[in-house]
């Protein structure tokens, strides 16, 4: 029996086509999420520091933005920026465990298998957009605790509960980029934290627009952070969130195309 | 020579080994400090933290609430300078806790403990080379300040005593991160539990938000607890307000929680093998 060449047998390898690329995806997605659902504790530890300050802030913050109002009518306005900006630092914990895959030799090992390219990174986007979305519900449950309250239909609840997950999946992009370009573990936070913090911070979700000093009201109103986190208070408290809700899918939408083709393109230059 | 006379000889030289007196500790502390310092000047992720952070969250609570603030009557940057001296502070001790854990690991903990070296002088080496570090994330944060407008009303005794007192401060939280770090020992843990005793320390006081803005229950812990004596202790350096009260209760938080994390922070690092 002749056994043929192996060059044949890479040939046939097919590593190109959707549904390949699909089910590439979904089994790495589902090997992270394996690994989150088995080590609980990173979830709960990085959903503990958003809660911590939402809970602070609430309680050192709330007379001074709203005088005349309740600590409840905080939390009311505090909860969306607590998960804009919760699941925003979280994705540089999704960059940090691509790093990590990248650094053990998982990335090594794939790259010798005949599966998608770019299942590695986006089998990490999805499973993080799991992580995220656990993160959005145990927000909103503290939320709940300290005041929180929906005054809307279930619809305006689920979008409530995805939109942030859409929109953090898009800076998940970011730093997954930063993650296929560093070369230690640290720098993927390094390079996220620093413009992370003033975009969360100065955005309409401390605080309302006018407590801005006039020359920042332009950076404040066209942050993408305060279209989020006014899209997540218009979907909780009624009025008018379609605008801001397509604003921050717009963000999301161009935040991904440059940075996923970004980041696939830095993936495969990157020698293995 | 037998395994007996090998064996006195071991002995003796056990026993003229010297891990105690305070020339020793001295001398060892240093030493260990110049190679914590050594470490620290090749982390980039700590020349950007020691930098930018402080300054990052002293803009964004500036610019956030300094409007907000003046309605309560409150000129925000001179109240605010203090705090965020405090939390670069924090970031500081916060740092050493990280390195104390990696030493942990990596042996070099129990290479120090095989080593006829001061006892004390793990944790004396921490703190001095921390302290550099403090220093210089002082001097950058407040001459950023200045820029925004933040001026000493005061003389400058009291901008020396700013800076003995934040001192003082920073030693006593890196003492007690290094007993937070010498308990927890795994550095993934240590890391994401730093924020635990930070956090409320940081924020539930009076450093940000003047205490009648805090619920009424909560306001008892808030006024008393130590950060928030020293930062009106620093705002009252700052703007010449009435200073023996905070900075008495100050000096008494700091310095007896600073004997006591130290003494229990020797403790465990004998306990390490």
């Amino acid at each position: 029996m002749t056994i043929p060449p192996a060059s044949n047998l890479v040939a046939k390898r097919r590593e190109g086509g959707i549904t390949r690329t699909l089910n590439d995806i979904a089994l790495i997605t589902q090997r992270n999420l394996l690994l989150d659902i088995r080590n609980p504790a990173v979830i709960v530890g990085a959903t503990g520091f958003p809660v911590f300050l939402m809970l602070i802030f609430t309680a050192s913050f709330a007379r001074v933005v709203v005088p005349q109002g309740s600590y409840v009518d905080y939390a009311q306005f505090l909860v969306p920026l607590s998960i804009v900006q919760g699941l925003l630092f979280s994705t540089t914990s999704i960059g940090t465990a691509l790093y990590n895959d990248l650094d053990s030799g998982m990335d090594t090992r794939l790259r010798t298998l005949p599966i998608a390219r770019s299942a590695l990174l986006a089998g990490r986007i999805s499973a993080g957009a799991g992580r995220l979305l656990a993160q959005v519900i145990i927000i909103t449950l503290v939320g709940y605790f300290i005041g929180f309250r929906f005054q809307t239909g279930i619809f305006s609840i689920i979008t409530f509960l995805l939109l942030p997950v859409v929109f953090a999946s898009a800076f998940s992009w970011i730093a997954v980029f930063f993650a296929v370009k560093a070369k230690a573990a640290e720098s993927v936070q390094v390079s996220m934290t620093p413009w992370l913090l003033p975009l969360t911070f100065l955005s309409i979700g401390l605080v309302p627009l006018e407590g801005f000093p006039e020359w920042l009201q332009g950076f404040v109103a066209i942050n993408p952070v305060s279209a989020a986190a006014q899209a997540l208070r218009g979907l909780a408290t009624g009025g008018s969130a379609i605008g801001f809700v397509l604003e921050t899918l717009l963000w999301s939408v161009a935040i991904t195309v440059i940075f996923s083709t970004l980041a696939i393109r830095a993936y495969q230059r990157r020698s293995a | 020579m037998n395994s007996a006379d090998l064996h006195s000889k071991a002995q003796s030289l056990v026993k003229l080994r010297h891990e105690s007196g305070i020339n020793r500790a001295i001398s060892d502390s240093l030493l260990i400090a110049w190679r914590n310092l050594i470490r620290l000047s090749r982390t980039p992720a700590v020349i950007v933290s020691v930098l930018l952070f402080p300054i990052l969250f002293f803009s964004g609570f500036l610019l956030a609430f300094e409007r907000l603030m003046s309605f309560q009557g409150i000129d925000y940057v001179q109240y605010l300078v203090p705090i965020i001296t405090l939390q670069a502070m924090f970031f500081t001790a916060m740092g050493s806790a990280v390195t104390l854990a990696k030493d942990i690991k990596t042996g070099m903990l129990q290479r120090c403990r095989a080593m006829p070296i001061s006892r004390a002088a793990v944790l004396g080496g921490l703190i001095l080379a921390y302290l550099v570090r403090a220093i210089a994330a002082t001097i950058i944060l407040l001459t950023f300040a200045h820029l925004y407008g933040f001026r000493f009303q005061t003389s400058f005794i009291a901008i020396l005593c700013y800076l003995v007192l934040t001192l003082l401060f920073t030693t006593t939280a890196v003492a007690g991160y290094a007993v937070f770090a010498l308990v927890l020992r795994q550095p993934d843990l240590v890391n994401s539990l730093l924020i635990v005793p930070y956090a409320p320390l940081l924020l539930l006081s009076t450093g940000f938000s003047p205490v009648e803005n805090f619920p009424q229950w909560l306001q008892p812990i808030v006024q008393v607890q130590p950060v928030s004596h020293t930062a009106a202790a620093l705002r009252a350096l700052v703007n010449g307000t009435e200073l023996l009260v905070p900075l008495f209760w100050s000096l008494v938080w700091l310095i007896g929680l600073l004997i006591a994390f130290s003494l229990i922070a020797v403790r465990l690092y004998q306990r390490v093998s």
